[in-house]
């Protein structure tokens, strides 16, 4: 039996705007994407595989110059003179106002892009049937491998891009049951949409995610990687190839009992120019450390290739105090900062209950949901943040004086 | 806290001062002015600003001292000049009662307000302001946030002012946020936001050119298709109706032709007739010139002219024949004569010729001769030598006597000197005479000997030179005299018996006639060219008739002329016969132009046949075309080329559109807009919601104020409840209070309360509000009463008496007694209310300056 070689990736998105990272590296980071893809069209030829999967993302349509289409064109053209398949379906970031741009990609000989919104099979490699749908544009909320259900002595390979059962991702596309890709008896599924490589496999089924092959926003963890996935008969057998990258890491900090000092500290022992670090901070929010994550930024910046700090701290509300009067007569007014404290609980008090209705014309959000909520929180920052630098004014003022 | 003290120093007046002590004091003064001076000092000493409040003073340059002495009875001392000049104090340093100055910051504890930070301590200070027909008196305070209003309000408070005493952080917490929600754009009108739409706007219009422009580059792509399709369907109907309308205008065109040709037809027949007629008349005269012997070849003016030459040049060569032969006839005479004189020469020269005078035996004659003559020169001169030599001879010989004569006196005179000597034996009187004279004779004869010597050594010596060059010449003489022998025996056998001279005549002679033989022979050759020259010349000259001769012969024989002089004639008469052809022929050929007569019947029959096939093909047009319906298609075609040419004129436009579009679209990179733009997008909904959650926390600001606000509100009314209570010991005055626009105002239960009512219940509130926001304690009251603040009118006089009843009201003094008791009053009155003058006060006018 011949051995058939499948090579998988997704999520490429070529000319992605890389808003997760500095506007100063962005350029870098493109050129970048680019160079994996070369890379895979490299390794494609190198291991002579019969086919180039792409389950999705090949480009952000929304941003991709013409110079971008080109390069995949050339490299496309490279895979098809030494007769390779490039066999690929839309993604999310391939949708425009429509798909003519991949459509004239893959205008050539040896390839095939699925655009149908209803599955189609590619029979021009022998031995091997590969379906493929266009699951993004009207079907992004059907479950569209319920419609295939194939069965003949060939390799039954599916190209799909959509969303796995349980697949850790924020905007669903088409979902996928195990129950689904049981009953389409297909050898192997090739999924795209998840950036993250993920065995779904059930019992003799393969399926995978082969994950972005590059780090194109801060949702991608570790090494990248494309899958070279070898069929004996209609065994398939899959195989990580690592695509090279730049480092990326994403770090959380709990901030509650640390000093400024102890988190610089800690981030500066991460130093490396050519590292993308993004530092998130959780933790209980204090006026204190209202400045921390810019003076971290200001601090860092120039140690690392790309360097974020990301406020996830956490707000408490201390409720027993509701009303000024309440706290006025309860506290004793000649003490400057016990004053204070009381009357940022007052305050915290009364964004709490804040009703956003309230606020006049401004207010675009109308319903009490976890963006209100967000909302307060981050209100309740800025306000406690506000009544500090007016404590702090007037205390410099009267050190002053005095 | 109270007012000790008041020194007024006026800078262009006199000084006065107001002595104070505790309870209840009333300040009376005549002198209007004067009060005034003082109320304008007060002003400076007692008044502390309102927040960014700035009041005008009158009078800054006066001065005022005031002595006041705290709650702890600590003496404090206040000088003030304007409010240009720092406040200074001057504090109590004890038993000598010496006052120290200090800064304004000592001072601060007593003075500065702790909220609003204003400087100056305070005393409550306020006047009567109006007093209008059917209203309440009202009051005016110099603390500026406190002010009375109609409508029964007893006092209004500005709540701003409250709260600064009272949440003052909270009202600038919620500025600092009004100033980030005005940094970042309220309204996406201005600010950050603003800056983030425009640059959004821009970087989408770009995008949307990038769209627009690829969508518009479809668009024209398509357009541009269409557009050529467009021209070519129009270009093929064109070409159909063109067709169409081709064979219409061929019809008319074939038409016109046919007229035309028909015309040329009756032409050229008219001029086949005309040529026939003047064939008719050539043929006649051909014949006639054919008849003359030799043809055209024989009648050509070139040989008529080569004729004339030839005979001209005949008769010229003739000429030139006899001149020749005559002037070679003379030659060849000169010739004979001429060899005979040469050979009278050589027959002489033959007869004296010998080898004597050849030119080398002459060369040889002269040789010896002129050696012979050099000997004899060179002899000559050494004979003449040798007679100057001569005389040398005897010359030496005389000097060689000399010598010796000398040297004999020399002995002689030696000879003599000896016999002395040796004594001659006899000295006898010859000898004596001898030898006296031989003394004598021996010294003259060795002298002559000696001159003699010497004369005959130095001629000797002088002269052998020249003897020996004489004898050398005599010498050379004798060899050259052998010379000379021997040239004259070889002169001698060379000339034989002749002399030279003779010899020399000979060879001259000799000479002569040699040269003359040679110019002989050589005119004589120069004679035999010159006839072997005319020789040839004649020879040429006459090839030269011969060949004339010949060649007239030759170009005459075919006229059969035998003279020039008839071919000549016979020439004339058949160049005129041959003009007369050449006419009709003339004729003919512009007839015929330039053609043959067949070809004009050739023509004339494809003329025929032509005509036939075109009236043939009109007669097939007819059917083909209706002439109806060309005018439509004409009108057709035009509209279709303009059409054309308008499509044309697009497709150009939009293709150097789609260069231009695609040259623009190349260069903009959109990946870098994109990114821009997604960014830009994320950092607007980022502002969105920075300036919605700001908005929030204002709000709960704005709530904390309000909350802050009412509980004031009540706070304020309940103390001044108190103080009212406290002062007239009556429990049914009420004061609450209601906050209006940015105003707390405080009200009276009363609908129309008393003024003197009114006026207890406004120093209550106003006591309560000093108490809550600055409180200064035990500040004095100072209320200042002088008539002149009363905008009161002629008219109004009347409404005096109500201010009266007020400075008079027993409730105010009782309760302006009790309230005297907590702290220092100090009413302050003029001449105008004498009336207030009380016997009840505790204190009179205490000091007048």
């Amino acid at each position: 039996l011949s051995v058939i070689k499948i090579l998988h990736t997704s999520n490429i998105c070529l000319d992605h705007v890389l808003t997760d990272y500095h506007k100063g590296v962005r350029k870098d980071k493109r050129i970048e994407l680019l160079e994996s893809f070369d890379f895979i069209v490299n390794k494609a030829i190198q291991l002579e595989v019969n086919a180039l999967l792409i389950a999705g993302g090949i480009i952000s349509a929304g941003s991709v110059s013409l110079s971008t289409l080109d390069r995949i064109k050339a490299g496309f053209s490279r895979l098809t003179e030494k007769g390779i398949h490039v066999i690929a379906v839309p993604g999310c970031s391939d949708e425009k106002s429509d798909i003519s741009i991949l459509k004239e990609l893959f205008s050539n000989k040896f390839m095939c892009f699925f655009s149908d919104e209803k599955w189609s099979v590619y029979q021009d490699i022998e031995g091997v049937n590969i379906y493929g749908i266009r699951s993004t544009f009207n079907r992004k909320n059907d479950n569209c491998l319920k419609d295939l259900v194939v069965g003949s002595d060939k390799v039954e390979i599916g190209i799909l891009y959509g969303t796995f059962y349980q697949t850790p991702v924020t905007t669903k596309i088409s979902p996928i049951t195990s129950q689904d890709l049981i009953k389409s008896n297909l050898d192997y599924l090739a999924l795209g949409h998840y950036e993250n490589v993920v065995n779904c496999s059930v019992g003799k089924n393969i399926c995978w995610y082969s994950g972005s092959p590059v780090h194109y926003s801060f949702n991608t963890f570790g090494e990248r990687h494309v899958l070279l996935v070898s069929f004996k008969g209609k065994d398939a057998k899959v195989s990580r190839i690592k695509v090279p990258s730049r480092l990326q890491r994403v770090v959380h900090m709990d901030l509650n009992g640390k000093s400024f000092a102890q988190i610089s500290q800690y981030v500066k022992r991460m130093t490396n120019t050519q590292l993308c670090l993004r530092v998130e901070l959780d933790g209980v929010w204090n006026p204190v450390n209202a400045q921390l994550a810019k003076d971290l930024e200001d601090m860092l910046c120039d140690e690392f290739f790309h360097f974020e700090v990301c406020d996830n701290t956490l707000f408490e509300y201390t409720e027993n105090i509701l009303n000024f009067y309440e706290g006025r007569k309860s506290k004793d007014r000649d003490s400057g900062k016990k004053r204070g404290h009381d009357l940022s609980q007052i305050f915290l008090g009364k964004v709490q209950y804040t009703d956003n209705e309230q606020i006049d014309n401004y207010s675009y959000c109308t319903n009490k949901t976890g963006t209100d909520n967000e909302l307060n929180i981050m209100a309740s920052k800025l306000g406690l943040i506000a009544l500090r630098e007016v404590y702090e004014h007037e205390n410099r003022k009267v050190v002053s004086m005095s | 806290m109270k007012i000790e003290k008041l020194s007024v120093c006026p800078e262009d007046g006199e000084q006065f001062e107001f002595s104070f002590g505790q309870g209840l004091c009333t300040i009376y003064d005549q002198d209007s002015e004067r009060l005034k001076k003082l109320i304008d000092s007060l002003k400076q000493v007692f008044h502390y600003s309102y927040t960014d409040h700035k009041e005008e003073i009158n009078n800054d340059m006066q001065q005022i001292y005031a002595v006041l002495y705290d709650d702890d009875d600590n003496k404090l001392g206040l000088k003030r000049r304007g409010d240009s000049v720092e406040v200074e104090l001057l504090l109590s340093s004890g038993a000598n009662e010496e006052s120290l100055v200090c800064d304004s910051n000592i001072a601060q504890p007593f003075l500065k307000c702790n909220y609003c930070g204003q400087i100056g301590y305070s005393s409550l200070l306020f006047v009567p302001e109006s007093l209008e027909n059917d209203c309440t008196l009202k009051w005016s305070f110099f603390d500026e946030y406190v002010k009375q209003e109609d409508g029964g309000v007893v006092l209004s408070v500005d709540s701003d002012f409250l709260i600064s005493h009272n949440g003052g952080v909270i009202k600038d917490a919620k500025k600092l946020l009004e100033k980030d929600i005005e940094r970042l754009g309220p309204d996406e009108q201005k600010g950050y936001l603003k800056e983030l739409k425009d640059f959004k706007n821009t970087l989408e219009s770009q995008m949307k050119m990038y769209s627009v422009g690829n969508t518009y580059k479809d668009d024209l792509e398509d357009k541009c298709i269409w557009l050529k399709e467009r021209i070519t369907f129009l270009q093929s109907r064109m070409n159909s109706i063109k067709q169409v309308l081709n064979i219409g205008n061929e019809k008319e065109k074939l038409t016109e032709e046919l007229k035309v040709m028909k015309s040329l037809l009756q032409k050229d027949m008219r001029r086949k007739k005309d040529a026939e007629t003047l064939n008719i008349t050539l043929c006649e005269h051909k014949e006639k010139l054919s008849s003359f012997q030799g043809g055209e070849q024989a009648y050509m003016p070139q040989i008529l002219s080569e004729a004339k030459n030839l005979s001209n040049a005949l008769n010229g060569l003739d000429r030139q024949l006899e001149d020749r032969d005559r002037t070679h006839k003379m030659a060849i005479n000169e010739l004979a004569n001429m060899r005979n004189e040469l050979v009278l020469i050589n027959n002489e020269l033959q007869n004296t010729e010998c080898t004597m005078y050849s030119d080398d035996y002459v060369m040889n004659v002269e040789a010896v001769m002129a050696n012979l003559r050099k000997h004899q020169d060179q002899i000559s001169k050494l004979e003449s030598s040798l007679v100057k030599h001569k005389s040398l001879i005897s010359k030496i010989r005389i000097s060689r006597i000399f010598t010796v004569l000398g040297l004999i006196l020399m002995a002689c005179s030696a000879v003599f000197g000896a016999n002395e000597e040796f004594g001659f034996l006899n000295r006898s009187g010859f000898g004596q005479i001898f030898f006296i004279q031989s003394h004598w004779m021996m010294l003259f004869m060795s002298l002559s000997g000696v001159l003699m010597t010497l004369f005959g050594f130095l001629g000797i010596r002088k002269i052998s030179g020249k003897v020996n060059k004489f004898n050398n010449m005599m010498k050379e003489k004798t060899v050259l005299l052998g010379q000379l022998a021997w040239d004259k025996n070889k002169l001698t056998s060379l000339l034989k018996d002749k002399t030279y001279e003779e010899y020399m005549e000979q060879y001259n002679n000799m000479a002569i006639l040699r040269e003359t033989k040679l110019n002989m022979e050589f005119s004589i050759d120069k004679l035999e060219r010159e006839i072997s020259k005319l020789d040839n010349e004649l020879n040429l000259i006459k090839v030269r008739i011969k060949r004339s001769k010949e060649r007239l012969y030759h170009i005459l024989r075919p006229s059969g002329s035998v003279s020039v002089e008839r071919y000549i004639q016979v020439y004339e008469e058949y160049r005129r016969q041959a003009v007369i052809t050449n006419e009709i022929s003339n004729k003919m050929k512009i007839i015929l132009e330039g053609k043959p007569l067949s070809y004009l019947n050739g023509q004339i029959d494809d003329m025929i046949s032509r005509l036939s096939m075109m009236e043939a093909k009109i007669e097939r047009m007819d059917k083909d075309v209706i002439n109806e319906n060309l005018e439509d298609l004409k009108e057709e075609y035009e509209l279709k080329q303009m059409e054309l040419m308008s499509l044309k004129n697009e497709l150009e436009e939009r293709e150097r559109d789609l260069n231009v579009i695609s040259y623009d679209a190349e260069k903009i990179d959109v990946w870098e807009i994109a990114s821009d733009l997604a960014e830009t997008n994320i950092e607007i909904d980022n502002v969105k919601k920075t300036s919605e959650a700001i908005k929030i926390a204002i709000t709960g600001f704005s709530n904390m104020i309000k909350d802050a606000t009412i509980c004031l509100g009540g706070e304020i009314s309940s103390l001044a409840n108190d103080i009212l209570k406290f002062m007239l010991g009556e429990d049914d005055t009420r004061i609450s209070y209601r906050i209006v626009g940015n105003r707390m105002e405080f009200t009276s239960n009363s609908i129309k309360p008393a003024e003197e009512d009114f006026f207890l219940k406004s120093l209550a509130v106003y006591l309560a509000v000093n108490e809550v926001t600055c409180a200064r304690g035990t500040s004095p009251i100072l209320c200042i009463l002088p008539e002149i603040f009363l905008k009161i009118g002629a008219i109004e006089r009347s409404n005096l008496k109500r201010f009266k009843t007020v400075c008079e009201s027993i409730k105010i003094k009782d309760a302006l007694k009790k309230l005297a008791k907590t702290r220092q009053v100090i009413w302050i009155i003029n001449e105008g209310i004498l009336n207030l003058i009380d016997e009840d006060s505790e204190q009179k006018l205490i000091a007048i300056a």
